[in-house]
C-alpha cells in the first residue's frame, strides 16, 4: 500500500561548531565576497551583530553565529542546494577557521490523520505497557536514537522525534542529524575546511536522501502504513 | 542503547533549540531582548497542581506532557519543480542550457532555450557557458494569500578558497610554458 508521508513544514541546517568571529557574519560582508546577492539582502532582519552573537534573517536563509557555533537553515525546498554553497563559499573565504565538527540536519513537522493515529505513532516507537506498571498515563515527549555511521565518514546520526508544538493538533517532529568528526579527518585548521567543501560537495544529496529515508520509513511503520 | 552520554547531545551538531547561551553574562547586551524576539523561553511552564498547563505556545495540554518546542520556520514558497541546470551557449537574447530534474531524479536531461530576460539583472554576470542555475517554480505567498505561480532562476554562487586559485594558476602558467617550449 503506498502512503506517501507529506510534511507540513520541513527544513535544512547545517551546524558547524569550531571558533569563530560573530561580527563577521554581517549580510554586508557576504555580498561583498560574492557568497550572496545583493537581492538577497535588500531588506534582511537583523537581530543582533555582536562580538559574541550575530542573528539575521534573509528570506530564504538564516544565520546565528556565537563564539562556537555556526548556524544556517533555509525552509524553502528550492534553496537546499544554495545553502550548501552558501556554507563551502563562507569557509572558502575563511579558510583559516578552526572547525572541529559538521552537523547536516533535516527537520520535519508531520500531521498525523487524527488523534488515534498520532497516539499510534508514540505507542509503536515508545510501547507503554512497561512504563505504566508503576507511571500513571504515561506519554512520549521525547526520543532520541544514535547510530554508528554506515558510510566512510567518522561521526554518528542523531535521530530526534517528539511531539510538535509548531504543527498543531497531532503533530510529530522529527529531526535527523548527520553529525560528522571533520578533526578526525584533517590534521590542520586548512585541511578541516577543506574537508567540508568536499563533503559538502560530495555528500549533499546522500545525506539528505538519508534523512529523508530514515524519516519516512519511521513514520510509515509507525502508522503502519 | 546509547553509545555515548546524553550530554553530548547538547554540544553536537543538532540546530539549536532552546535559549541562546551567551559566554560572558557581563556584556552589554540586551539578552532579554533577544529571547523575546525569538520567541524562546529559557524554562518550560509547570501547570497548576490539577487540571491544564499551557505550552511555550500558548496551546493548551495535559499536565503530564510538556511539549518541546522545535520550530522550523515555514516557508512561503510551496516547491513544484525543480532543476538543476547548466549553461551550454550564450546568445543575444536567449541562452542554451542543459537542465536535470530535481523533483523527478529519474528523467532524462533536456535541452532548453530560456530568455535572458528571465535572468536577474544582477545574475547574469554569472551567464556564461559551464555556469549551473537552480529553476524553480511554484506558488509564492502560499500560505499568506494572494497565491502566485512563480518561476524563478538563481545562479549558483561558489566561491574557490584563494589557495586553490593560486594552484590553478600556476599549473596554467606550467601549461602555457611547456606549450610555449615544445
Amino acid at each position: 500500500m503506498d502512503c506517501p508521508v507529506k510534511y507540513e513544514v520541513e527544513g535544512v541546517s547545517i551546524v558547524l561548531l569550531g571558533s569563530f568571529n560573530p561580527v563577521i557574519f554581517q549580510p554586508a560582508w557576504f555580498v561583498l565576497n560574492k557568497i550572496l546577492p545583493n537581492y538577497d539582502v535588500l531588506e534582511p532582519e537583523v537581530n543582533i551583530i555582536h562580538n559574541q552573537i550575530t542573528q539575521f534573517r534573509l528570506d530564504w536563509l538564516k544565520v546565528d553565529v556565537t563564539q562556537d557555533r555556526f548556524f544556517s537553515s533555509t525552509s524553502e525546498t528550492a534553496n537546499y542546494t544554495t545553502l550548501r554553497d552558501f556554507v563551502v563559499s563562507t569557509f572558502a573565504i575563511l579558510e583559516h577557521t578552526p572547525i572541529t565538527k559538521l552537523g547536516v540536519n533535516k527537520d520535519i513537522h508531520y500531521r498525523a490523520e487524527n488523534e488515534e493515529t498520532w497516539n499510534k505513532i508514540g505507542d509503536i516507537l515508545a510501547p507503554k505497557d512497561i512504563w505504566q506498571e508503576t507511571l500513571r498515563e504515561p506519554g512520549l515527549t521525547s526520543l532520541k536514537i544514535q547510530t554508528p555511521r554506515d558510510d566512510d565518514l567518522p561521526g554518528r546520526i542523531n535521530v530526534h522525534l517528539a511531539p510538535s508544538a509548531q504543527v498543531t493538533p497531532h503533530g510529530v517532529f522529527m529531526g535527523v542529524n548527520h553529525h560528522i568528526e571533520l578533526d578526525e579527518l584533517a590534521k590542520d585548521d586548512e585541511q578541516a575546511v577543506e574537508q567540508l567543501a568536499a563533503i559538502l560537495e560530495n555528500n549533499w544529496d546522500a545525506l539528505l536522501q538519508s534523512a529523508d529515508r530514515i524519516i519516512e520509513t519511521t513514520i510509515t511503520k509507525a502508522i503502519q502504513c | 542503547m546509547l553509545t555515548e552520554p546524553i550530554a553530548l547531545f547538547t554540544h553536537g551538531t543538532e540546530p539549536p533549540q532552546d535559549a541562546i547561551l551567551l559566554n560572558d553574562p557581563a556584556e552589554n547586551f540586551d539578552a532579554e531582548m533577544l529571547q523575546e524576539h525569538n520567541g524562546q523561553t529559557a524554562h518550560l511552564e509547570s501547570g497548576p497542581a490539577a487540571g491544564t498547563g499551557t505550552s511555550q505556545t500558548g496551546h493548551p495540554v495535559d499536565r503530564h506532557f510538556i511539549l518541546p518546542v522545535f520550530n522550523v520556520v515555514q516557508s512561503d514558497f510551496k516547491l513544484l519543480q525543480l532543476w538543476q541546470g547548466r549553461v551550454e551557449k550564450v546568445g543575444t537574447d536567449e541562452f542554451v542550457a542543459t537542465l536535470f530534474d530535481k523533483t523527478h531524479p529519474l528523467s532524462s536531461p533536456e535541452q532548453v532555450s530560456i530568455s535572458i530576460e528571465d535572468v536577474n539583472l544582477e545574475d547574469r554576470e554569472l551567464l556564461r557557458p559551464g555556469a549551473v542555475f537552480y529553476w524553480s517554480i511554484g506558488y509564492a505567498n502560499y500560505y499568506k494569500g494572494p497565491r502566485q505561480r512563480t518561476s524563478r532562476i538563481r545562479f549558483r554562487r561558489l566561491v574557490i578558497p584563494k589557495r586553490k586559485m593560486v594552484e590553478r594558476k600556476n599549473a596554467a602558467k606550467q601549461l602555457a610554458n611547456f606549450f610555449a617550449r615544445h
